[in-house]
């Protein structure tokens, strides 16, 4: 029986994998970013059943366990990725305030074409 | 000279309120001009453009909700799109008095160039809200010298040449302390006069959560970034 560390990470990475392939075929991303992804999961999934495989691997890195070495790159492609989606984000925000805001004023006429009243 | 004044009115859901306002906004002295009332739905989704057309405003519609920031710069900029020479800040919700519409045009055409209201930090103001108004016009003052005592109230005027020297970036609350930092900066002459404080509700606009981030944003301009 493998340690439950392992079971949950091949659980996680089955979960990852599906939900990947539905992202996939809601067309949220393209062909590029479901094979990345699949890859990952997939990777996780080969590490987590047979961490053995990996073990010299481990050893270079100076990690008890090839999970440990999993986490820690999880947690530094997690800041990355967050990083990366804070930029998105901030960008997407940005061109939606720039692209509503337009679309309200092109509703509201040039000064020339509109009276002033005498007062 | 008829000065051509633009009274800017944010509206998120704010249609049983609304009518209210724009019905008690009060026709200017013939002297000073014409006005022109310029009313935002910042993607509301209850009747407040409705409203607002009925009551004869022009609208301003956000397709989605922004914030107040957005909506008072569209507003600000529809403005200047229609020839405003002076422009006015006022909420929708009826916490503003429209008699003291008068007194800020009036402190403008005696030479400043900006103008704000100030509220009395007593009942019926939310305590929570005392602090908080007392707090960041203390910081703003102590951080870029800005003797405003109520740096957060959105009831004012200002010439519509001034514009350039005010634009403020910050969608959200922050763009009351955004613009009294620009305005420093340029050399804005900005007055204050007191207002009438009303508070119809005490969990509306503003909370903690907007206060933070202004005053993390008042300590990273001073930084400058």
């Amino acid at each position: 029986m493998p340690p439950a560390v392992q079971l949950l990470a091949f659980a996680f990475a089955l979960a990852m994998a599906y939900l990947s392939y539905v992202g996939f075929r809601r067309r949220h991303f393209g062909l590029g970013g479901f094979v990345f992804w699949e890859i990952i999961w997939a990777g996780l999934v080969v590490v987590s059943l047979a961490p053995g495989l990996f073990q010299p691997l481990a050893r270079t890195f100076r990690v008890a366990r090839l999970l440990d070495l999993v986490v820690v790159v999880g947690m530094l492609v997690l800041g990355a990725v967050t990083y990366q989606n804070y930029v998105t984000v901030q960008r997407l925000r940005r061109q939606v305030e720039r692209l509503v805001r337009d679309l309200a004023l092109a509703e509201v006429p040039e000064a020339s074409k509109t009276p002033r009243a005498e007062s | 000279m008829p000065y051509l004044i633009a009274i800017v009115i944010p509206a998120y859901h704010e249609a049983p309120r609304l009518r209210g306002v724009l019905t008690a906004i009060p026709w200017l002295l013939p002297e000073v001009g014409e006005r022109r009332v310029i009313v935002v739905d910042d993607g509301s989704t209850d009747a407040t453009a409705a409203v607002a057309r009925q009551a004869g405003a022009i609208v301003v519609r956000h397709r989605v909700n922004l914030g107040a920031g957005a909506a008072l710069r569209t507003g600000t900029e529809a403005a200047l799109k229609l020839g405003a020479d002076i422009v006015v800040h006022m909420d929708a919700d009826g916490q503003h008095p429209p008699e003291d519409l008068p007194r800020l045009i009036d402190t403008l055409l005696r030479g400043a160039d900006a103008v704000t209201g100030v509220r009395a930090f007593h009942r019926p103001m939310p305590w929570l809200f005392i602090f908080g108004n007392r707090f960041l016009s203390r910081v703003t003052r102590a951080l870029f010298g800005i003797a405003n005592p109520d740096t957060q109230c959105a009831y004012r005027a200002f010439w519509a040449w001034a514009w350039p020297s005010i634009c403020w970036e910050s969608t959200d609350y922050a763009f009351a302390s955004e613009m009294l930092v620009r305005a420093k900066r340029h050399g804005i002459q900005w007055d204050t006069i007191p207002i009438r404080t009303i508070y119809l509700d005490h969990y509306k606009g503003t909370g903690i959560g907007d206060g933070v981030r202004i005053f993390r944003k008042l300590v990273s301009w001073r930084l400058g970034a």
